[in-house]
């Protein structure tokens, strides 16, 4: 349903007098919120029975004058959707770091397996040497690590216990959950180069750690944009 | 009372509306604008994303009824929330109770602790 849809349904039990001024109102509400087409549905319903509840509520013979009230009372369509962009942006940082932070530690033992197994010896080589021989063929690796554990920390700190806990505000966390998620899809891409350019044998793990990092990068990357637009609107 | 007056109280006066029990974002206005006797008349627009902040940081849980009218968001206290209004009505006495002797006028308000 588009914006257009939604608020007629939403508006259809209001005075047809008063309609034009609340449909008006959702309908550039909605043209400046940002995320999901499910969020902004939701954050429409919920204006959406406020202003009715006003316009009920509000006295006086004339419709229209209560429905301009009510989005008075309102205010900016613009400046309600920047404060929602704002409350956004620390939800979809924290989720993103949080997806970021859990996917992590599995996706790199993963790629651990899937690249050290093949080599000479690999049953009786130790896990640290094992990790130390794949951060010395992939440098770029450990560096990305040293920016995007703590971006990811800091973006798990959007919402939840964290954001009661530490100081960070929601431009902070959107823009750790930006860069968190700007540097899993540098890794990915990073690790996924790695195993097509050397030419490595195809093992079970190596085709499972390809896909699930082809699978995360598409999501980090998604993710980052998202933590960007929103930043952007609030 | 203008919204900037109450800038840093806002959370502790929405967690104290809720105290009672689950109620719609619309409530929560009608509801301070009477126990304030219309002191605090806030600006709609400022209490959702309020309570939506206040639900982000997990001290209010938001679930949507379906009732025999329109599709509306309910908040409720959670457990954090709890914690976190007693704490600010801690802080508050104190807060009001050193404004009041500082400023003297004999009128502050008589509260000691619970615990």
């Amino acid at each position: 349903m588009d914006t257009r849809q939604l608020t007629d349904t939403l508006v259809a039990g209001v005075d047809p007098i008063a309609r034009p001024v609340v449909t008006g109102y959702l309908r550039d509400l909605g043209a400046d919120l940002p995320g999901s087409r499910r969020t902004r549905e939701a954050i429409l319903t919920e204006i959406a029975d406020g202003l009715i509840e006003q316009i009920t509520n509000t006295s006086g013979p004339d419709p229209a004058a209560a429905a301009d009230t009510a989005v008075h009372t309102f205010g900016n369509p613009r400046d309600l959707a920047a404060r929602f962009a704002r409350e956004l942006t620390g939800k979809t940082a924290h989720r993103t770091g949080f997806a970021l932070v859990g996917s992590g530690p599995l996706i790199g033992t993963l790629w651990l397996l899937a690249l050290t197994n093949g080599q000479p010896n690999a049953i009786t080589v130790a896990l640290p040497e094992r990790i130390a021989r794949m951060l010395t063929e992939l440098p770029l690796i450990p560096v990305l690590l040293l920016i995007i554990v703590p971006a990811a920390l800091l973006a798990v700190a959007g919402a939840g216990r964290a954001s009661r806990i530490l100081p960070v505000t929601t431009g902070t966390a959107g823009l750790a959950g930006l860069v968190a998620g700007t540097g899993c899809v540098i890794a990915d891409v990073t690790l996924i180069g790695h195993a097509v350019m050397t030419a490595l044998a195809w093992s079970p793990l190596l085709i499972a750690a390809v896909t699930i990092s082809t699978a995360r990068l598409s999501l980090a990357a998604a993710a980052a944009r998202r933590c960007a637009q929103l930043r952007a609107a609030g | 009372m203008r919204a900037e007056t109450l800038k840093g109280h806002l959370d502790g006066l929405l967690l104290s509306m809720l105290e009672p029990g689950p109620i719609h974002g619309y409530a929560v206005i009608e509801l301070l604008r009477a126990r304030s006797n219309g002191a605090f008349d806030l600006p709609t627009g400022t209490v959702y994303p309020a309570l939506h902040r206040l639900e982000r940081g997990g001290l209010v849980r938001g679930s949507w009824s379906d009732g025999p009218g329109r599709r509306r968001r309910v908040y409720e206290l959670t457990a954090a929330g709890r914690a976190a209004l007693t704490e600010q009505r801690v802080s508050w006495w104190q807060f009001a109770g050193a404004v009041s002797t500082v400023m003297g006028g004999g009128g502050g308000p008589a509260w000691t602790p619970a615990s």
